[in-house]
C-alpha cells in the first residue's frame, strides 16, 4: 500500500471515518455528546492504542510519510468547521446578554485563564524544553487561552437534548459560551502572534494587522455577503456559483490572516461570523457543507490529533499527578469560576453549579487550541497529551454531572408555568397527515370557558447528526418544523389553542416522556401509523410511552372521524376504563356527543352489583344536565359485544385491559383484536397508575383536577 | 457604583495583576535544557561494544527522557526512561539518569554547558563509557 499513496489514503480515510462513526454512536447511546466518541476513536488510531497493541499495523496504516496529507485533510476540515461555527454564532447572544452573563462570562475566562498561567508556574520546568517557543511568557499565555476555552457547540447540544434552552440555566450558558468562543479567539489569536514573534513589539504589530482585517471584514466583506444573499433571494435558491463565492471568502480570509500570523482557523471564523445571519441563505449554505465537515473532515482532524497523541508518554505516577493536577486546575478555574459568579450574580447555587459544569465543557475547540499550540512548539508532546485528556475528562463529565447536580425533576419545576386546573394535552406529532385528526380530539377534552386546557404539539426532529457548530439552539427549537405545518393551521380553525415544540432527538420515546413530565401534561395523546395488522400493534414507540409515562396515554387509531358525535365507552372496571370515562366526559361535554356507557361482563353471581358500580360511576363523572347513556350486558364474549355495537358510534373510547384484549398483549406479538376490527375511530387509554396511587383524598385539589368535568 | 460593577472592576484589576506577577515569576524559571534528537555514539570499550548503535535517539518532555538505542531488529532495541536534572540551573551542567523497565540497563550522562556533547555510562551486562554528540544543531533557546 505504501507504494500507492493515493490507495493508502482511501483506506485511512475509510478506517477513520468508519471508527469515528461507530464510536461515536457508542457514545451517544451511553449518553455521551458524540464528539467525546469521535475524540476517542481518533486517539485509538494513534500510538496510544493501535500503535502499543498492534505496531506493525499501525505503521503499515499509518506510516509517517503519510501524515503530511492527513494533516492538510485536517486542517482543511479544521478551517471549514470554524467556518460554520462563526456562521452559526447568533450575534443576538452578544448583543442582548445582561449584567450577570457579562459577568460570568468573563469570570469564566479570567479564572481559568490566570490559573492555567500559575499552574504554568510548576509545570514549565518540569514538562517544557528549552526552545524558542517555549519561553515562559508564551507558554503561560498559551495555557491560560488553552484553560479559558467553552466547546460553545457542544454546550449548546447538550442543552437541546436536555431541554435545557428555555431556563435560565441554558440562556446564561449559551450567551457565557459564546461571548467565551469570541474572547478565546481574540486572545489566542494574540497569543499566537507572540508566541511566533516572541517579542511584545511582534506581537502588537501583528494585532494590530489584525484589528485593521478585522474591520475590513465588518465593512467591506460583510456589505458585500450582504449582496451575496439578495443573489440568494432573487435566484430562489443558493447557486454552485454563490457557494464558491463564499467558499473563496472563506479560504481566503483564512490565507490572510496565516499571513498575518494569527493562525487560518482566525479567518474562516471570521468569515463565518460577519456572514448575514437568521436567514435561509445561511441556512443552505451551512447545510451544503455541514456533512463533508462533520463526516469526512473533522473524522481526520480527530484522527490527526490521535496520531500526535502519545499517552504513553505518560510513563510515571508522577506524570499522571500531573495531569490529574491539569483537569482540577481546569475544572477548578472553569467550573469553580462560572459558579461562582453566578452565585454572585443572585442566581440560584444549585443553578449556579450547572452553569459552571457546562461551561466547563471543552470538546473540539480544545482539540483544535491544542493542536495549534503544537504546531507552534509551545506545549510538549507529554503536555499536549495530558491536555487532550483533560479535553476528553471535563467533556465526558457534563453530562453525568448535570445530571447529578440539576436532575430533570428540577428542570421540570423550572418548566412549569400552567395554572393548575387546566386540563392539558401532549400530542407528539411525526407526520405532517396524522396532527389535524390529533388536533381535534385533543381540542374536543380541552373544555370551554376561562379554564380551557391547552395542547402542546411536539416534534422531534431526527437530529442534524453532529451538530457540532450549532449555537441557535433556542432558534431551532422555537421554529416550526413542516411536520406541524398542518396541525397548527387545522388548531386555528378548530380554535384550539396549540403551542409547538420542537427539538432534535435521538431517543424518541425518551423525549416524550420527558416533555411529558416538563409540561405536566395531563394526557400524551399519540398518533397510530403502523399497518393495524403489523406485528404489536401497540409496540415500539408507543409501548414505551405507555409503559414508562408519567401521566395517562392515550392512542388513536383514526378512521376518518370529523367532531365526535357518537361516544361509546366499553367498561369492565379497571382503571384505564375509568380514564376512558373521564375522557368520554371531558369529550361529551366540551362537543356534546352523546355518551353510551357499555359494561359488559362474561355472566356471573357478581356481574350486577359491578354494574351497579358502574352505574354510580357514570353518576359521577356525567352531570345530571347531560347523563351518559348506560347500558349493561352479560356476554361471554366481551370483545365480540363491543366490536358489534362499535358499527353505532363515531368514537370508542377504551381502556388498556385484559377484559378488551389488550392489557395482556401490549407487549405481545398477536395484534388486538379490538384495535384492528374496530369499525369506527378508536381511542386507547391508559391510566398512569403511579399518578392514580399519589392522588389525594377527595376533595383536594389533584381529585378535582382528574374528576372536574371539562369546562369547569 | 453597583456591587456588580464594584466586583468587576475587581476582578480585572485582580487578573491584571496576577499575569503581571505570574509572568514575571515566570521570567526566572528555565525549563528542562534542550536534549531531544538523534545523537551520534562513540563507545569506548572498542570491540565489546561492536554490537552497541552509534545512533541513540532522546526524546524529551520537559526533563522526562526517554532513550532509544536501536540495536539490529533481531536484537531489538534498549530503550531507557529517567529524567533530566540541571545542577546549576541555566548556566551549568545537566545530569541524565535513566533506565530500562526490567532493570538490565542502567545510563547516566551528563550534557556539557554548550549542549553539543554528552558523555556516559551504561552499565549492563557489562559496561561502557560513550560520548555522543548532536547529529543537528538544536532550536534556538528561548530568552
Amino acid at each position: 500500500m505504501h507504494a500507492n499513496p493515493l490507495l493508502l489514503l482511501f483506506v485511512q480515510i475509510c478506517v477513520i471515518v468508519a471508527l469515528s462513526r461507530v464510536v461515536g454512536l457508542v457514545f451517544v447511546r451511553l449518553g455521551q455528546p458524540q464528539v467525546v466518541g469521535e475524540m476517542l476513536a481518533g486517539i485509538m488510531l494513534g500510538p496510544s492504542v493501535l500503535g502499543w497493541l498492534w505496531p506493525g499495523l499501525s505503521a503499515e496504516l499509518f506510516p509517517a510519510a503519510s501524515l503530511p496529507f492527513l494533516s492538510f485533510l485536517s486542517q482543511l476540515g479544521v478551517v471549514c468547521f470554524l467556518f460554520l461555527v462563526g456562521l452559526e454564532l447568533d450575534p443576538k447572544l452578544l448583543r442582548d446578554r445582561g449584567q450577570a452573563a457579562v459577568m460570568i462570562s468573563h469570570t469564566s475566562i479570567v479564572a481559568p485563564f490566570l490559573l492555567g498561567a500559575a499552574l504554568t508556574l510548576y509545570l514549565f520546568p518540569r514538562l517544557f524544553n528549552q526552545t524558542q517557543a517555549m519561553s515562559f511568557r508564551a507558554v503561560a499565555l498559551f495555557m491560560g487561552a488553552a484553560m479559558s476555552i467553552t466547546a460553545f457547540p457542544v454546550l449548546a447540544r447538550i442543552l437541546t437534548e436536555r431541554n435545557l434552552h428555555k431556563t435560565t440555566i441554558g440562556a446564561v450558558a449559551i450567551t457565557c459560551a459564546a461571548v467565551d468562543d469570541v474572547t478565546a479567539w481574540c486572545m489566542l489569536a494574540f497569543v499566537i502572534a507572540f508566541a511566533r514573534f516572541e517579542q511584545v513589539r511582534g506581537a502588537v504589530i501583528t494585532a494590530s494587522l489584525a484589528a485593521i482585517y478585522v474591520l475590513a471584514m465588518f465593512f467591506v466583506v460583510r456589505p458585500f455577503a450582504r449582496k451575496l444573499e439578495k443573489v440568494y433571494e432573487r435566484e430562489g435558491r443558493l447557486s454552485q456559483g454563490v457557494v464558491a463565492v463564499v467558499l473563496l471568502l472563506a479560504l481566503g480570509s483564512a490565507s490572510v490572516t496565516e499571513w498575518i500570523g494569527i493562525h487560518a482557523l482566525f479567518g474562516a471564523f471570521l468569515m463565518g461570523a460577519v456572514m448575514p445571519k437568521g436567514s435561509r441563505f445561511v441556512r443552505e449554505i451551512s447545510e451544503k457543507m455541514e456533512d463533508y465537515t462533520v463526516i469526512l473532515l473533522l473524522p481526520i482532524f480527530f484522527a490527526y490529533s490521535g496520531l500526535r497523541t502519545q499517552v504513553g508518554l505518560l510513563n510515571t505516577p508522577g506524570l499522571w499527578l500531573d495531569t490529574a493536577l491539569i483537569v482540577l486546575v481546569a475544572c477548578l478555574g472553569k467550573f469553580g469560576g462560572s459558579s461562582i459568579a453566578a452565585g454572585v450574580c443572585g442566581i440560584p447555587w444549585r443553578e449556579s453549579f450547572a452553569i459552571g459544569i457546562l461551561m466547563n465543557t471543552r470538546g473540539l475547540m480544545e482539540l483544535v487550541i491544542l493542536n495549534i499550540g503544537k504546531d507552534l512548539g509551545v506545549i510538549s508532546e507529554a503536555v499536549f497529551a495530558m491536555m487532550i485528556i483533560m479535553a476528553l475528562v471535563t467533556t465526558a463529565a457534563t453530562q453525568p454531572i448535570l445530571n447529578l447536580i440539576y436532575p430533570a425533576r428540577l428542570l421540570a419545576a423550572q418548566l412549569k408555568r400552567r395554572p393548575r386546573g387546566a386540563f392539558s394535552v401532549l400530542i407528539p406529532v411525526a407526520a405532517p397527515q396524522s396532527g389535524a385528526a390529533l388536533v381535534r380530539l385533543a381540542g374536543a377534552m380541552l373544555g370551554t370557558g376561562p379554564q380551557r386546557g391547552r395542547v402542546w404539539a411536539l416534534h422531534l426532529q431526527r437530529p442534524i447528526e453532529h451538530d457540532a457548530f450549532r449555537s441557535a439552539a433556542g432558534e431551532r427549537t422555537t421554529a416550526q418544523p413542516h411536520a406541524l405545518d398542518a396541525l397548527c393551521a387545522h388548531a386555528e380553525l378548530q380554535h384550539v389553542p396549540v403551542e409547538t415544540i420542537a427539538f432534535p432527538s435521538i431517543d424518541v420515546s425518551h423525549d416524550i416522556i420527558v416533555t411529558a413530565a416538563t409540561k405536566d401534561a395531563d394526557l400524551v395523546l399519540m398518533g397510530f401509523h403502523k399497518p393495524v395488522w403489523g406485528r404489536a400493534l401497540l409496540g415500539g414507540t408507543v409501548h414505551r410511552v405507555m409503559s414508562e409515562c408519567r401521566c395517562d396515554v392515550g392512542v388513536f387509531i383514526d378512521r376518518n372521524l370529523a367532531t365526535p358525535s357518537r361516544v361509546l365507552v366499553p367498561y369492565a372496571g379497571g382503571p384505564h376504563d375509568r380514564l376512558a370515562l373521564e375522557l368520554a366526559a371531558r369529550i361529551g361535554r366540551t362537543t356534546g356527543a352523546a355518551v353510551t356507557i357499555l359494561y359488559v361482563a362474561p355472566p356471573s353471581s357478581a356481574a350486577t352489583a359491578r354494574a351497579q358500580i358502574a352505574r354510580d360511576l357514570a353518576g359521577q363523572l356525567f352531570p345530571a344536565a347531560s347523563p351518559a347513556e348506560f347500558r349493561s350486558i352479560e356476554d361471554a364474549s366481551p370483545v365480540a359485544v363491543v366490536l358489534r355495537e362499535a358499527g353505532n358510534f363515531d368514537l370508542v373510547v377504551i381502556g388498556v385491559s385484559e377484559e378488551w384484549g389488550l392489557e395482556s398483549r401490549l407487549f405481545g406479538w398477536r395484534p388486538e383484536r379490538i384495535a384492528r376490527d374496530c369499525p369506527s375511530s378508536l381511542l386507547i387509554v391508559r391510566k398512569d397508575e403511579t399518578r392514580a396511587a399519589q392522588v389525594p383524598p377527595p376533595g383536594e385539589p389533584a381529585e378535582e383536577r382528574q374528576l372536574a368535568p371539562a369546562g369547569t | 457604583m453597583s456591587k456588580t460593577h464594584a466586583t468587576y472592576i475587581a476582578m480585572v484589576a485582580v487578573f491584571g495583576l496576577g499575569l503581571w506577577g505570574i509572568l514575571r515569576v515566570g521570567a526566572t524559571l528555565q525549563a528542562a535544557k534542550y536534549v531531544a534528537g538523534d545523537w551520534r555514539v562513540r563507545w569506548s570499550n572498542g570491540s565489546a561494544s561492536q554490537h552497541l548503535p552509534d545512533r541513540l535517539t532522546i526524546e524529551q518532555s520537559g526533563r522526562y527522557l526517554t532513550v532509544t538505542l536501536r540495536r539490529p531488529e533481531s536484537m531489538g532495541p534498549i530503550r531507557l526512561r529517567g529524567e533530566l536534572r540541571t545542577s546549576n540551573v541555566g548556566q551549568g551542567r545537566s545530569d541524565l539518569t535513566l533506565a530500562s523497565s526490567d532493570g538490565r540497563w542502567n545510563m547516566t550522562a551528563t550534557l556539557d554547558e554548550t549542549n553539543q556533547l554528552l558523555s556516559g555510562h551504561l552499565a549492563a551486562p557489562q559496561s561502557y563509557d560513550w560520548q555522543a554528540r548532536r547529529i543537528l544543531a538544536p532550536p534556538a533557546a528561548s530568552h
